[in-house]
């Protein structure tokens, strides 16, 4: 179910990526969709999966750029492999902390996305050697992904609530029969 | 990880790091496969994201006080600037037929009926061409006419040393330094220099630009030419009318045309409007700054006014 769902959010993380740029006006610099599909990922899984599910949307991230391939797959898998790592082994934490490490994932994806780009490549692409513009995304981005984080856990922490209620409805009143 | 867990994802991390190196020194051929299966994937994608933004974007749109689209804007732009062309033209039909009036009141009609003849002086009207920044700049250099120069063919220094816009008529069409340029109906400056190949043209911000125009004043039978004054270049944006007393009627908005118009051109040039006319306690004449119509760097073609010899006076000989 996570595998669709990881699927389902990195297609349409790549489709608004590539068809939507330049239409978000509320900020100056389009956020980068498939680091926050990764960190979706990363965050969501746990383990080996994650940083598998990281390499593959970087691949993609390198898909929709014109520099070589394999540059954003490296990028997202050492920063997945910090992220697993700092997490040991465990599958989920409150906000701040999963807030915490969302920070942590975008800006060492990013930063290790541009410093590949200048160590390895001799004629880089535009968007890697205009590091303010780098910049600009890697915090638009973030914010973007704290904001989905936070709106996404409030969501969670609602919806369940009263699905919860009434089981213990129903367990209290059996309880009250049966004894 | 716990350390159970950390190897799995440490070898998935090496072997994704391994691919990664692999597909970097891949041949471009294999990225171009990949590049291109994900293009194609995301396509469908694509349209029915950008169907979405654009319909959400329509709903929106339509919620709000109605806005015209970018062509509507466009449409409406133009309309206007039909307009305003043709409202101009009629100011300056019914100026100059007020002035035919006005003249004909204070001399009184003639007792018969002349006889019209030919002009001996006949307004002609060269087209040419505006040579863009780049292309000027090789003209400068020489290079375009590098091949003219080995056949003892030059253009004139003047010409070359002038930074102003160059335009492609010189002297083989017996263009002559001081002759207006027009753009359609409005004034764009004066031909400064004179070349054989090539004009240099004289702006009317040019700080050394002047010439003599009128003021159209609104009556209640429609507009009338008022006074005249010397219209100087700032060598900015803006150009000063002077010589304009005290005693005349001037507000902002009121239009600038071509004055010293005789009967071998009888047709009012615009030069722009007035933005700000002030009268200082005590001044007698008006200070005044006109706003040109024609920005020098967004015309691309010009029209030279050269005045001469009627052809059929001289086939009447």
């Amino acid at each position: 179910m996570n595998v669709v769902r990881i699927l389902c959010l990195t297609y349409l993380a790549l489709a608004v990526q590539t068809s939507l740029r330049g239409e978000f006006i509320a900020v100056e610099f389009t956020p980068n969709f498939l680091i926050l599909a990764c960190a979706a990922a990363v965050l969501t899984l746990g383990g080996w999966p994650a940083i598998a599910w990281a390499a593959a949307i970087g691949l993609v991230s390198d898909c929709s750029t014109p520099d070589p391939l394999g540059i954003d797959m490296a990028a997202a898998t050492i920063a997945a492999l910090a992220v697993q790592t700092l997490r040991q082994g465990r599958k989920s934490e409150s906000l701040a902390v999963s807030m915490i490490l969302m920070t942590l994932l975008i800006v060492t994806q990013s930063l290790t996305s541009v410093v590949l780009r200048l160590a390895l490549l001799a004629d880089a692409s535009v968007e890697t050697t205009a590091l303010s513009t780098k910049l600009g995304i890697t915090s638009d981005t973030l914010i973007c992904g704290l904001v989905l984080l936070a709106a996404w856990r409030i969501v969670k922490r609602l919806l369940p609530a009263r699905a919860k209620d009434d089981f213990n409805q129903v367990v209290n009143k059996w309880n009250m029969l049966t004894n | 990880m716990s350390r159970t867990s950390i190897k799995p994802g440490i070898i998935t991390a090496i072997a994704s790091l391994t691919v990664a190196a692999a597909l970097f020194a891949a041949p471009q051929s294999i990225a171009d496969v990949i590049r291109s299966t994900v293009r194609d994937v995301a396509r469908p994608g694509q349209a029915v994201t950008r169907f979405a933004f654009d319909w959400s974007s329509a709903q929106i749109q339509s919620i709000g006080p109605q806005q015209p689209g970018a062509e509507q804007l466009r449409k409406l732009a133009a309309e206007l600037d039909d307009s305003q062309l043709r409202c101009r033209q009629l100011q300056i039909r019914t100026a100059s037929l007020n002035q035919e009036l006005a003249e004909l009141r204070k001399l009184g009609v003639a007792p018969f009926q002349p006889t019209t003849a030919e002009p001996l002086v006949v307004p002609e009207l060269v087209q040419a061409a505006v040579l863009g920044a780049e292309t000027a700049a090789l003209w400068r250099a020489g290079k375009l006419i590098d091949k003219g120069r080995t056949n003892g063919i030059s253009e004139s220094s003047l010409v070359l040393d002038d930074e102003r816009p160059l335009i492609d008529q010189g002297d083989e069409v017996e263009l002559v330094t001081g002759q207006p340029v027009y753009s359609g109906r409005c004034v764009v400056g004066k031909i400064a220099n004179v070349g054989r190949w090539t004009s240099t043209v004289q702006l009317v911000t040019d700080p050394e630009f002047r010439a003599l125009v009128q003021l159209a004043r609104q009556t209640e039978n429609g507009p009338v030419f008022g006074a005249e004054g010397i219209l100087e270049g700032q060598g900015d944006e803006f150009c000063v009318l002077k010589l304009i007393s005290s005693t005349e009627p001037v507000r902002v908005g009121q239009e600038v045309y071509s004055g010293g118009r005789d009967a071998t051109f009888t047709v009012a040039m615009y030069y722009g409007t007035v933005v700000n006319a002030e009268l200082k306690p005590g001044a007698t004449h008006w200070e005044i700054r006109v706003k040109p119509a024609v920005v020098g760097h967004q015309i691309q073609t010009v029209q030279v006014l050269r005045k001469a010899m009627n052809p059929l006076r001289v086939l009447g000989q």
